[in-house]
C-alpha cells in the first residue's frame, strides 16, 4: 500500500522510497531522509506552501509540499478524511487537532485519543464510524473528520 | 611530526548550524560575527591559534550536509578539501542531534586524515536530562570525541589538549565500517588500485577518492588520469545498473544506516526534541493563522517603539542644534565674517549637521530593536 503522506499536522508515515526527482532524493538522502524512516507532520505553513516535518532520529525539517508529494510513502497515522482510509476497516485515534472546544465535543461524544473505531460510511457525508467499546455509532462532518488523527491498526480487535 | 617550517592547518567542518564559528571565535579568540540560522558561513574564514609550540591556522569552513556538492556552501567545502586536504579535519557534531550530523563525519573519517570530533552543545542535551556514551563514539569512529559546549568554553582544553597531540603526533584516521552493496565495496577497490598507480595523492586515502569519484562522477578535476576516468565512468554505470539507484542515494543510506546503529548505541534515551521551551514559543509564533498576524504585530510595536522614543530625543536634538545655531551667531568672529560664508556656515554645514543627526537616535534605536529580534531567531522563522 503506498501513497503520499496527507499533509494535516499530525499525520506519519514511513518512506518507502525518495521518488523520482534525483535532485531532491539526492539531498534527502545526504540529510539522513531515507527510505525506512518515519516522517511525522509537524505543522503547516501559513499558506501551506512549506511543511515541518520530522523524521524518527529526531529532526525537524522544512520541505516543500511538491517534495513532499512525490515521497512514495506508507502511511502510518492520518487524518479520518484521508483518501487511503477504508470502509470496515479498524482504526485507532492518535491524537485530536483543533481547539480545546473541538476536543471536548469530541471527547462528549466518546471520541479521544486510545480508543478504537471501525468504519462504517465514508463516501457520504456524515461520516459514520463506530465505537467500539461504547458500542455506538457517531456522524461526523468532513471538517471535523480532518482533525482526528487515526492510526492504522493491524488486526482487528476481537 | 609536521613539519615546523609550515603552518599546520586545521579545518573545522560541520553541517549547518553546529555552533562552527562559536567554536572558531572561541579558539581564536576572534569576533567573527554568528548567525543563529543556516549559512552564515559562505566563505571560509581563517585564524589563527597557538597549542604549545605550534602556530596554526584554523579554517573554518561552510556548513555542509555531504562532500558531494548541492549547494555553494559544499562546492567550496569539497574543492578545499580534495585540492589543499588540511593537517587535521576538526568535525562539529550537535549533541541534540547526532544522527544527522554523523553522514558528514563518516565521510570525512573515510579520508584517512587525522581528525578530532567535537560534540558540541553537550550543556544542553545534560539539561535535558539525556546522555550521551562519548567513548562509544570515539571507539566506534576511531578518533578522538571530546564533549564541549562553545557557548560556555566547558570542555575547551581538552579539545584544545587532543589538538595538540595529533599535530605532534599525527595518527591517520581508519576507515569506519560501514556496509556497502558488494558491487560498490568492488568498484571501490578496482579504482583505488588504479589511482595507487598514479602518485599525485599522499594525504587523502585511496578507497576514499575511488568512493568520491564514482559518487561524483563528472567532476574529473580530482584526478587527471585517463585509465581512472574510464574506470569510473565504467563501474559507475555497472554499480547503478545492479542496485538500480543512483550511487549518492546509496552511499548515504550506507552512511547512515552506520549512523543509525552508532546512534542506537550511543545515546541513552530515545532522541530528543530540539529545544522543549523554544518548541513551545514555536506552537504560538507559527502558528498557522495567528503566526502572520503576529509577526506583523511585533513589527508594529517595534515601529512605535522606535518613533515613541525616536522623537523626542530628535527634538531635544534639534533645540540643541538650533540654541548651538543662536550661540554661534552672536560671537563677534563669526558675525564679521562675510554674508556668503556665513549663510554656507550656518544654512549648508550646520544645519545639514542638524539634520543628519537628528535621524540618528532613529537609526540608533532600529538596529538595537533589530539587533534583539535577529537574536531571537524570529527572522530566521519568518523564512518558514
Amino acid at each position: 500500500m503506498s501513497s503520499r503522506l496527507s499533509l494535516q499536522a499530525g499525520s506519519e508515515c514511513i518512506i518507502r522510497s525518495l521518488g523520482p526527482d534525483k535532485k531532491v532524493a539526492r539531498r534527502l538522502a545526504q540529510m539522513g531522509v531515507l527510505p525506512g524512516s518515519r516522517l511525522r507532520v509537524i505543522r503547516l505553513a501559513p499558506f501551506g506552501e512549506t511543511v515541518e516535518v520530522s523524521i524518527d532520529q529526531g529532526q525537524y525539517f522544512a520541505l516543500r509540499n511538491d517534495e513532499i508529494n512525490i515521497l512514495d510513502c506508507e502511511m502510518v497515522a492520518m487524518p479520518l478524511s484521508d483518501k487511503s482510509v477504508k470502509i470496515e476497516q479498524y482504526y485507532q485515534i492518535r491524537s485530536l487537532s483543533g481547539g480545546k472546544t473541538f476536543q471536548q465535543k469530541m471527547e462528549h461524544q466518546g471520541i479521544s485519543p486510545g480508543i478504537i473505531i471501525q468504519i462504517r460510511e465514508l463516501n457520504k457525508p456524515p461520516i459514520l464510524i463506530g465505537l467500539l467499546q461504547e458500542k455506538k455509532i457517531v456522524a461526523l462532518g468532513f471538517g471535523e473528520a480532518e482533525k482526528i488523527i487515526i492510526e492504522v491498526i493491524d488486526d482487528p480487535p476481537g | 611530526m609536521i613539519h615546523q617550517d609550515k603552518e599546520p592547518i586545521v579545518a573545522l567542518s560541520s553541517i549547518p548550524n553546529t555552533g562552527k564559528t562559536t567554536l572558531f571565535n572561541l579558539l581564536t579568540g576572534s569576533s567573527q560575527s554568528t548567525g543563529n540560522w543556516p549559512g552564515v558561513s559562505i566563505e571560509k574564514k581563517q585564524g589563527h591559534m597557538r597549542l604549545g609550540e605550534y602556530q596554526i591556522q584554523l579554517i573554518d569552513l561552510p556548513g555542509a550536509y555531504a562532500l558531494l556538492p548541492t549547494t555553494e556552501e559544499e562546492q567550496v567545502v569539497r574543492n578545499f578539501f580534495l585540492e589543499t586536504p588540511p593537517d587535521v579535519v576538526l568535525n562539529i557534531l550537535d549533541a541534540r542531534n547526532v544522527y544527522r550530523g554523523l553522514g558528514l563525519t563518516l565521510q570525512m573519517a573515510m579520508s584517512g586524515l587525522p581528525m578530532v570530533v567535537a560534540v558540541n552543545m553537550i550543556d544542553e542535551v545534560q539539561k535535558q536530562g539525556a546522555e550521551l556514551d562519548i567513548p562509544v563514539l570515539s571507539e566506534h569512529l576511531g578518533v578522538a570525541v571530546i564533549p564541549i559546549s562553545a557557548r560556555t568554553g566547558e570542555g575547551l582544553p581538552e579539545l584544545q589538549r587532543a589538538l595538540y597531540q595529533l599535530i605532534k603526533k599525527p595518527a591517520h584516521t581508519r576507515s569506519p565500517h560501514i556496509s556497502w552493496p558488494p558491487v560498490l565495496e568492488e568498484a571501490v577497490k578496482s579504482i583505488s588500485r588504479k589511482i595507487d598507480q598514479c602518485s599525485e595523492f599522499q594525504k587523502l586515502d585511496h578507497n576514499f577518492l575511488a568512493m568520491r569519484l564514482l559518487e561524483d562522477g563528472n567532476n574529473s578535476n580530482i584526478v587527471h588520469d585517463e585509465p581512472v576516468a574510464m574506470a569510473v565512468k565504467n563501474w559507475r554505470q555497472r554499480v547503478e545498473n545492479i542496485t538500480g539507484s543512483e550511487i549518492p542515494v546509496i552511499c548515504a543510506k550506507c552512511r547512515f544506516n552506520a549512523a543509525r546503529g552508532l546512534v542506537l548505541e550511543a545515546t541513552h534515551q530515545q532522541p530528543i526534541p530540539p529545544d522543549a521551551r523554544s518548541e513551545k514559543i514555536d506552537r504560538i509564533l507559527l502558528h498557522r493563522w495567528f503566526g502572520l498576524p503576529l509577526f506583523l504585530l511585533i513589527m508594529l510595536v517595534l515601529f512605535q517603539a522606535i518613533y515613541g522614543l525616536g522623537v523626542p530625543l530628535q527634538e531635544i536634538l534639534s533645540q540643541g542644534f538650533d540654541a548651538g545655531e543662536a550661540w554661534l551667531r552672536a560671537q563677534q568672529s563669526i558675525a564679521t565674517l562675510p554674508i556668503w560664508l556665513q549663510s554656507f556656515l550656518f544654512d549648508g554645514v550646520w544645519q545639514g549637521m542638524g539634520v543628519v543627526t537628528s535621524f540618528f537616535p532613529i537609526i540608533a534605536l532600529f538596529f538595537i530593536f533589530m539587533t534583539i529580534i535577529e537574536d531571537s531567531g524570529l527572522w530566521h522563522a519568518l523564512h518558514f
